[in-house]
Formats: structure tokens, C-alpha cells, sequence
């Protein structure tokens, strides 16, 4: 291990260390606390959307409005929130869970969380333009994003902004990835790294080899703006596709990690399947970057049933994950914490998703169910009632080692009780709104009674959400100052971060134990049992 | 070459046999199989340069805890990419602040290694 | 406008009915399962006073086993999904006649082999028409609900595929791609009407 030396007490102002803390702990926070900021805005604006589509008609937008608020939204919850929340999670826990003192490169990671924060200022700041935020989604489909049909400098901030926030994904996944290679403790091998750090090393992947085609289109679109280059609009749709599916699998993975680490320590036992869960993940994230055309089966530019033999292969993947959450349950004594729930919840909720994700993986389906409601129904179970669920899980378990603090369980559960109402309420609508012919993307549809009446009750499910991201939010700023104290290791945790104080030090350990496993501290209460 | 650099090469080999059947399947040199070709040919040079790298054990290392210099280089960069919407001249002032950050963080990083010595 | 949606309109939606039956009860079949096993191992294994959780020990055969039930699955579900694309996408071998559809913002263009121009496509029912699509600006997507079909319109392409509609009545036709402000009321109505209907208004009668 290598040796860490505190710095000398020569302590600078607040406003300097808040812009200059290069402690992975403390970016991570930031990053969290920016994520939380811009997941407020994105969510506002979704409630805007549904209040205005809870009828036929145009009641509360106008065309133009709903087209900026349905774009705003996409690109701040992708760009802005789950894809660094997903990073910020590893930027926090990886250095802990294989006992390195910090991440590669501390300057660098650095650099890219004030990119990601710049950058989402940077795209933000488009909706004071005279031409406003661009208005054609976070995918920003040629030719509709060109100069002829998104005038205005809009589209060009939105670009700079995602642009930076890719170049921020990208870094830190470099440094994460480094960090797991290069400084993991002595007796630590890559088979004794913990779930939640393998899930890293999947995403990781995944954003080094999908983001540089992210870069890819958003160039495109800037040569389609500024020079008289035509674009093939096909080419644009592969390049951005094949950042896009990979992408879907970085805001999963890490909370899949969560999910697993949550039931395998509140369960008290080791995680089942461990080894063929490593040979899952890797096998799931390099299939992932072969099955983007599935996007586009319906514009009959790829080769539809190559795209949907892999992705139907995916389910295989997939299903090993679940076999590991039963299997570590089964014969476990099983805490039903908050965090417990969350996990729970992410798995059935996300199977829904996934299943829903089948149905679309077969081209006959597909060309009614693409660009529909269905659609939109099947990637918010996946990453609302999916993935976020997995998020929370994650912040229950980990905000006591974070802050010291515990966070409360009873408003932890009213938390958790009015989101799985909310999220379903919301989004199971969406199936039948889609199976009915309702399109995506549109501030009004055919005044019919179905699609009326349906849209109606999936508003009523997101006012129910907001109010259980208010209680989450009442949560963390209550616990933060005033939760009952946390210490080491509330949970009994099975990894090496709660081997550590919490808050941990700013070089996270004074001592490590022995590793032998990839549950160093079981093992060490298995073995003190005896 | 570390025990590291042979799972890169193994997810190398498998999104190399992914573009082999999509050309397979497509029979043709399209956009598809080109994308994950390279990708495939991208993580095979990942593999080797991690490889080649290596772990480094026992360094005694110095973790830095307050860096002004990343901040400035990212609102350089920023300035650059926003310089295509509100003006080209600002490509000149982004690329300044960001050598002022880079030099800065050359600078830090130099002190960091003399106090290491 | 008040368009009925019924679910077999056509050919394509035929193949689709016919796919869904298998698929949504291989789908549901795995909801039930996946999540009742997950619900009955929360319960059952619940914390209770003296509960002590088992060892962990190696599970390679049910692995093993649940991996080939996977495989298989896939298997199926794939070999569905192949075998009815290449149904759902075959040229027929005689279209009675092609139809020229162009996109627009935001409006459509039916343009018939005698060069006739309609807003609304209008069809013979139990016919293979044959559809060229292309768009004049950005990309679109011709959709019909009642034919569980959609296909995008490129600026720079042509999109050409076949439909049949089964069914003589009014549908709904709609933009599935976002095309810009007014991408929500780009509709298009379809009506498909017998021999005789469709022979008086191609003669240059009305509706």
C-alpha cells in the first residue's frame, strides 16, 4: 500500500476548497449534490409536461414550449443525471472498496467534474437564447438539428454543454478504470474486487468505447451548422446509436452493483454467484455495444435481425444477474431496511423494463411499438422504476459512510412506498397509450377516450413521484445535520469501506485488513466467530 | 503483460466476434461493422498500452488536496467549446486560460515530485 | 378527430397478433416467475430472532441449468422474432400499384401512378399496395396504429415497402418521427375502401 501523508494544517477559505478539492470523496459529493440539482430541474420540467398532456389540447404550453421542455428534459436526465451519477457513485466507492488512497490522477478528475458542471451551465444557459433550447430531443436527429431547421446559436450551447459533459464522462472513466488496474490493495486480485467495483469496470468499458461516437455526432451535427458539408442523416443515426444503447447500460450497471451489495449485506450473507456474475457483467457489456440498431429498425438502413438476435441474447446476461439477487436472498436473514427495499424494488421494477425491452428487440413488434408511448414506457421502467430505485438503494446504504449520519428509515419508507405508487401510476399507462397509437414527443394527441383518460391517471402518478422526491430531499437535508450518528459500520458491511471511520480520512485508510475474499470483512467475522 | 491487460483483450475478442457476424449477417463493409471493428481494434491497444504500463507497487505517493489549476483549465475549455456559439474570437481566450490552468497544474505537479524526492 | 383502432387492420398487423400471442406469454410467464421467486425468498428468508443465514456454497449446477433455460429462450424468442420479420418485411411478388409518399413539414402527400395528389391515402382493401417513401426537409415516419407499421422518410433516400390493409374503414395515420413545431398534428387519415369505392374515386371521384 502506498504510504499517505496528511497535508500540513495550513487550512484554505471555504470558497477555495470548495473549487479546488481534489479528494475523490469530495468531488464525488459535489457531483452528487450537482446531479441532485440538475435531477430538480429535469423533474420540473417532466411535471410541466405531464400537467400539460393530462388533457387534449393545448392547455398550459405551446408548441414551441412543450418541444424545448421535452428536449431539456431527455438531455439533463441522460446527460446531466443518471450518466454522472452513475460515475459519481464509482468516483466515491471504488478508491474505498479496493483500498487506494485516491483515484488516479486527483487534478484530472477534477477537471472533469467542473467540465460536467460547466458544461451542464453551459447547455442550461441555451434557454436564454433568442432561438431557446434546442427542440429536437437529446438524440438531436440531422436534419432536423442543422442551421436551416434549428437556427440560432441554442443548438450550438447545447452542444458545447453536452459536448463537455461527455469529455468529463470519459476522463472519469479513464481514471475509475486506472485506479481498479493499478491500485488496488496488496491481496486484492481482480476476482476479490467487490460487485459493485466489477459493475464499474463494465461501465467504465462502456464509456470509453461508446462516448467517442457520442463526440462523433454531436461533430457532425456542428459540420452540418457551420460548413456546407452535407451529413448523411443515416450515418448520424449509427454514430449516435452507437453511443446510445452503450450509454443506457452506464446508467445501470453501477446500480445493479448497488443493488446486489445492498440484499448480499442485508441478507448477512456472502453474494451467490459471484464468478459467474463477473463472466455476466463483461459478457452483458460487450454484447451491449453490438445491438444499437435496434434503434433504428425501423428505418430500414441495418440489418434488423442481426440487431435482434443480440439483443434478445442480452436476456441471458441479464437473467444470471437476477439468478445472483434470489440465490444470495435464499437462505439469508434478511434486514428489510430502506435500502433493502430499494433493492428489491429495482429488481422486479426493472424487470418490466427489461422485459418490455424483449418485446422490442423483435423487429414485428418494434414497427408499432418505436417512437410510441410504449417506448417511452419501457426506457422509464428501466431507468426511473429501474435503475433509480437501484440509486437509492445505493444512497441509503452508503450515505452513513459518507456523511456519518444515518438517514432516516421511517421517512425512508414513506419515501420508497409513494415512488413505487408514483412510478407505476406513471409509467404502466404508457403501454397502453402506445399500444393505442399515441406518439412520443408531442404536446397534444387525438381527443379519444382511451388515450384521455390514461394520460390522466399517469399525471396524477407524477405528482404522486415529486412528493416522494420531496420526502427523499426533507431526508438527506434533516439527516445530514441532525441523523443519529452512523459510525464505521452500521450495516455490518461485508467490503473494505466500512473497514474505515466514516466520514473516512482524506488518504481513506490508517490500516487495512487481510484480504482473502471479496468480503474481507466477513470473512473476518466468520473467522472471529469461530 | 498484467493479468489486467488479458480481460481487455478478451472484451477485444468479443466485440471482435460481434462485428464478425454482423458482417456475417449484413454481408457487406458497412457503417455497422466498420463502427465495431474499431472499437474492437480501439480496446485490443487498450489491453497492450495497459500491458505495457503495468501496476506500480510500494511508490510512495503524494495525493494533492486543494488544485485551483483544474478549475481554470475547465472553464479554458468550456470557453473554447462555447466560442462556436457566441463568437469565434473566443476560441482565442478559452485556449489562454486553459495554458494558464495547464501551466499551473505543470507547475503543482512539479512541486509534488520535489517534495516526494 | 375520432378514428376507430381496430387491431387487425392488415397484413402487417396480422404478424404482429400472431408474434404477440407466443412472446407476451413467454413475457409475462417470466414477470410471474422471476419476480414471485424474488417476492417468496424475501419473505421466507425475512430477519427473525435466532435466525442464522446459511453458509455460502457454490451453485454451478443451478447455474448451469438456469443458463441453459436462458439459452433456449433466447433461442425461441429469437427464431420467433426472425422468422416474422422476413414475413412482415417480404416484397410481395405483384403490388397491384405503388404509391409515392412524401413527408413534409408538416403535412403528407399521397402521389398515385395516374399523378394524382391526395392528403389522404386512400387504398383498396385486400390489395398488396407497394409504398415509396422520401421526405422533403427533415426525417418523418409514416405510421398506421391499425397496421402496427411505421417507417421513417430521409431527405435522401427512398424507404419502399409493402402493405396490405384488411379492412374496410377509416384509420388514423400519424408522424412517429419529430420533425419541429407542429410534428403533433402531422396526421393523415386512411381510407380504405372496396373495388368499386376505390375504383369511383381513382376515376377522379370524391370520397
Amino acid at each position: 500500500m502506498s504510504t499517505a501523508v496528511s497535508p500540513a494544517e495550513r487550512s484554505p477559505g471555504l470558497v477555495l476548497s470548495w473549487i479546488g478539492a481534489t479528494d475523490h470523496k469530495r468531488i464525488a459529493a459535489h457531483m452528487a449534490w450537482a446531479c441532485g440539482l440538475f435531477l430538480v430541474i429535469g423533474g420540473l420540467v417532466a411535471l410541466t409536461m405531464r400537467t400539460e398532456l393530462a388533457q387534449p389540447g393545448l392547455q398550459v404550453l405551446s408548441r414551441d414550449h412543450y418541444n424545448e421542455l421535452y428536449s431539456l428534459h431527455g438531455s439533463t436526465m441522460i446527460y446531466f443525471v443518471m450518466t454522472p451519477a452513475a460515475l459519481a457513485l464509482g468516483v466515491y466507492l471504488v478508491p474505498l472498496q479496493i483500498g487506494a488512497a485516491d483515484l488516479v490522477a486527483p487534478r484530472l478528475n477534477l477537471f472533469a467534474m467542473w467540465m460536467l458542471l460547466g458544461g451542464a451551465a453551459v447547455a442550461f444557459s441555451s434557454l436564454l437564447t433568442a432561438s431557446g433550447y434546442p427542440r429536437d430531443g437529446w438524440t438531436e436527429f440531422l436534419p432536423m438539428s442543422n442551421d436551416t431547421f434549428s437556427p440560432g446559436t441554442g443548438t450550438d450551447l447545447w452542444l458545447a454543454g453536452v459536448a463537455a459533459s461527455a469529455i468529463s464522462a470519459m476522463i472519469l472513466a479513464g481514471t475509475i478504470l486506472a485506479t481498479i488496474v493499478l491500485r488496488r490493495a496488496p491481496g486484492m486480485s481482480m476476482l476479490r474486487i467487490p460487485v459493485f467495483t466489477w459493475t464499474m469496470v463494465a461501465t467504465c468499458l462502456n464509456v470509453l468505447f461508446a462516448v467517442p461516437a457520442l463526440l462523433g455526432a454531436l461533430g457532425l451535427i456542428f459540420v452540418a451548422r457551420h460548413t456546407d458539408i452535407a451529413v448523411n442523416p443515416a450515418a448520424y443515426l449509427n454514430l449516435f446509436w452507437f453511443y446510445g444503447h452503450p450509454v443506457v447500460y452506464v446508467m445501470f450497471f453501477p446500480f445493479v452493483g448497488a443493488a446486489l451489495e445492498v440484499l448480499a449485506t442485508n441478507a448477512r450473507r456472502r453474494m451467490a454467484g459471484y464468478g459467474p456474475f463477473v463472466l455476466a457483467i463483461i459478457g452483458f457489456a460487450a454484447t451491449s455495444m453490438a445491438v444499437w440498431g435496434h434503434h433504428m429498425f425501423a428505418t430500414g438502413q441495418v440489418t434488423n435481425q442481426y440487431f435482434a438476435v443480440t439483443s434478445i441474447a442480452l436476456m441471458v446476461f441479464a437473467g444470471v444477474e437476477y439468478l445472483d439477487a434470489f440465490l444470495t436472498m435464499w437462505g439469508g436473514a434478511i434486514v428489510m431496511r430502506t435500502s433493502t427495499l430499494f433493492a428489491l424494488g429495482f429488481f422486479a421494477q426493472f424487470l418490466v423494463g427489461g422485459l418490455t425491452g424483449l418485446f422490442l428487440a423483435s423487429p414485428t413488434l418494434d414497427y408499432q411499438a418505436n417512437d410510441t408511448y410504449f417506448v417511452v414506457g419501457h426506457f422509464h421502467y428501466t431507468l426511473f422504476a429501474g435503475s433509480m430505485f437501484g440509486l437509492f438503494a445505493g444512497l441509503y446504504h452508503w450515505f452513513p459512510k459518507a456523511t456519518g449520519r444515518l438517514l432516516d428509515e421511517r421517512l425512508g419508507k414513506l419515501h420508497f412506498w409513494l415512488l413505487v405508487v408514483g412510478t407505476n401510476l406513471t409509467f404502466f399507462p404508457f403501454f397502453i397509450l402506445g399500444n393505442e397509437g399515441m406518439v412520443r414527443r408531442v404536446a397534444d394527441y387525438p381527443d379519444q377516450r382511451g388515450l384521455a383518460d390514461w394520460n390522466l391517471v399517469a399525471t396524477v402518478g407524477s405528482y404522486v413521484v415529486a412528493v416522494a422526491l420531496l420526502v427523499f430531499l426533507v431526508n438527506v437535508v434533516w439527516s445530514k445535520t441532525l441523523g443519529a450518528t452512523a459510525g464505521a459500520d452500521p450495516w455490518q458491511g461485508q467490503t473494505l469501506e466500512w473497514w474505515t471511520a466514516s466520514p473516512p480520512p482524506r488518504h481513506n485508510f490508517e490500516s487495512l485488513p487481510p484480504i482473502r475474499s471479496h468480503a474481507p470483512l466477513l470473512d473476518l467475522r466468520e473467522a472471529e466467530s469461530e | 503483460m498484467t493479468r489486467f491487460g488479458a480481460p481487455l483483450f478478451g472484451w477485444a475478442v468479443m466485440l471482435a466476434l460481434l462485428a464478425a457476424g454482423l458482417l456475417a449477417w449484413s454481408g457487406e463493409i458497412e457503417g455497422p461493422w466498420l463502427l465495431l471493428a474499431a472499437s474492437s481494434v480501439a480496446s485490443a491497444a487498450t489491453g497492450f498500452a495497459l500491458g505495457l504500463a503495468g501496476p506500480a507497487q510500494g511508490d510512495r505517493r503524494a495525493i494533492p488536496d486543494i488544485s485551483i489549476a483544474p478549475a481554470v483549465t475547465a472553464a479554458g475549455v468550456l470557453v473554447v467549446l462555447v466560442a462556436f456559439a457566441a463568437g469565434r474570437w473566443l476560441v482565442l481566450l478559452g485556449l489562454g486560460v486553459t495554458a494558464l490552468g495547464l501551466g499551473g497544474t505543470v507547475r503543482e505537479l512539479r512541486a509534488q515530485r520535489r517534495e516526494l524526492r | 378527430m375520432n378514428a376507430v383502432l381496430p387491431l387487425l387492420a392488415g397484413d402487417t398487423a396480422h404478424q404482429y397478433a400472431t408474434l404477440l400471442r407466443p412472446y407476451a406469454l413467454i413475457l409475462i410467464a417470466a414477470f410471474v416467475v422471476v419476480n414471485g421467486a424474488l417476492l417468496l425468498a424475501a419473505v421466507a428468508f425475512r430477519d427473525r430472532p435466532g435466525r442464522v443465514p446459511w453458509p455460502a456454497r457454490p451453485h454451478h449446477r443451478v447455474t448451469g441449468v438456469y443458463v441453459g433455460v436462458l439459452v433456449v429462450l433466447a433461442a425461441m424468442l429469437a427464431t420467433l422474432a426472425v422468422r416474422s420479420e422476413d414475413r412482415v418485411d417480404a416484397a410481395a411478388t405483384h403490388p397491384a400499384f405503388t404509391i409515392t409518399v412524401i413527408a413534409s413539414q408538416w403535412r403528407w402527400t399521397f402521389v398515385y401512378p395516374d399523378g394524382r395528389h391526395s392528403p389522404t391515402l386512400v387504398a383498396p382493401v385486400d390489395r398488396d399496395i407497394r409504398f415509396r417513401l422520401r421526405s422533403r426537409d427533415v426525417l418523418h415516419s409514416m405510421y398506421i396504429p391499425a397496421e402496427r407499421f411505421k417507417r421513417y422518410a430521409f431527405p435522401d433516400r427512398w424507404n419502399t415497402f409493402d402493405l396490405q390493409f384488411g379492412r374496410i374503414g377509416t384509420f388514423l395515420g400519424e408522424c412517429a418521427q419529430f420533425c419541429g413545431w407542429n410534428h403533433a398534428y402531422m396526421r393523415f387519415t386512411v381510407r380504405v375502401l372496396d373495388d368499386a369505392g376505390y375504383a369511383a374515386w381513382s376515376t377522379g371521384g370524391a370520397l
